[in-house]
């Protein structure tokens, strides 16, 4: 669980309000809190705004950085911190128009725009259909499931980092991972179907 | 009269039933998955993956979601990605939150080209010294003049 020697270097730098280091820094973890950042999301431009402001925040708060947990594993509670904020924020701000546009007919149809009536004509248009249906299948999802899923199933991160970036017991982890799989299996049941093995 | 409320519960009741064996299901699902069974349930679990076909579809619909999961493109962040964060914290910091580095920094600031110009013609009023003229004498004003001595031009 030791930070990585880059890692200290970097950290030590940017205590000095090393303009270069903390440039190393963000090149170097960018993708990855972009891509933790962007699942929770599921939406670009909030995400890319999210991940900003998420290096932002580590440069402010660096000195609260003891070291006693690997730097990726402080960065990426900053980040998971950052996305529920950010999806607390716009569910406030948009609830009444996501409301509108679920019940209107043609909503199903701008979230599901590979509805299940289309032929699929490879396997390739299968798996891109899939993907779209899993990702909305997240965004379904409240946000602390959404988080634990993205940092186990898709980031691969162990129960124990997880426990560390959320704040949670593994025991809490282990069953919001349960419940976020169950919710989004069922999700994906009702929305995709998934073809029979001949 | 008790009839209705004695079919409701029981409609209750299997409603239960079956939500708890959806969700003992997806339990044995995720302990398979993660490998949280002793060898004895494992060895059950394949059985009835082997032998009950709706529950062999439903636990391939839970591997193609996960792995699902698992195979989503990765997203980079995109192009200028560090520019952007720079320039945000300069603009909220109004230049101040980098330590200046006045090596690397572009604009050297006035003050300094000043202080500079002041020492360098400094050094060079010092080194050049200004010229005298030995030759010129001045007169003492608090003598009378008729006795003040004529400048000799031979001495």
């Amino acid at each position: 669980m030791l930070t990585s020697r880059r890692d200290k270097r970097l950290v030590k730098a940017l205590r000095a309000r090393d303009e270069d280091a903390f440039s190393e820094l963000v090149q170097v973890h960018q993708h990855k809190v972009f891509n933790i950042v962007f699942r929770i999301l599921g939406d670009k431009q909030e995400a890319e705004d999210v991940a900003q402001e998420v290096f932002i925040t580590v440069f402010k708060h660096i000195d609260q950085f003891r070291g006693d947990a690997k730097f990726s594993t402080w960065l990426y509670r900053i980040a998971t911190n950052h996305a529920r904020n950010r999806i607390k924020y716009l569910s406030r701000r948009a609830r009444k128009k996501h409301q509108d546009i679920q019940d209107t007919p043609e909503g199903d149809v701008v979230h599901n725009p590979f509805g299940t009536s289309i032929s699929r004509p490879d396997k390739q248009a299968q798996a891109v259909e899939l993907e779209a249906v899993i990702q909305e299948g997240l965004n379904s999802l409240g946000s602390e499931h959404r988080e634990i899923i993205v940092l186990r199933d898709i980031e691969n991160l162990s129960y124990s980092e997880i426990s560390e970036i959320t704040g949670l017991a593994e025991g809490t982890v282990k069953s919001r991972l349960f419940r976020a799989r169950v919710a989004l299996k069922q999700f994906v049941q009702a929305n995709y179907e998934f073809e029979e093995e001949l | 009269m008790t009839q209705p409320n004695n079919n409701l519960e029981a409609n209750n009741l299997e409603h239960t039933a079956s939500l708890l064996q959806i969700e003992e299901q997806d339990l044995m699902f995720n302990a398979y998955y993660e490998g949280d069974m002793t060898s004895e349930e494992r060895q059950d679990f394949e059985n009835r993956l082997e032998h009950d076909e709706a529950f062999r579809k439903d636990y391939e619909d839970f591997l193609s979601i996960v792995g699902g999961l698992r195979s989503l493109p990765f997203e980079f962040a995109p192009d200028h990605f560090v520019e952007k964060v720079q320039s945000r914290i300069r603009t909220r910091s109004a230049g101040r939150f980098f330590a200046e580095n006045y090596l690397t920094s572009n604009r050297v600031p006035y003050e300094v080209i000043a202080l500079v110009m002041i020492v360098v013609m400094a050094a060079a009023y010092m080194m050049m010294e200004a010229p005298r003229d030995n030759a010129i004498t001045t007169a003492d004003v608090t003598l009378d003049p008729s006795q003040r001595q004529a400048p000799n031009p031979n001495k």
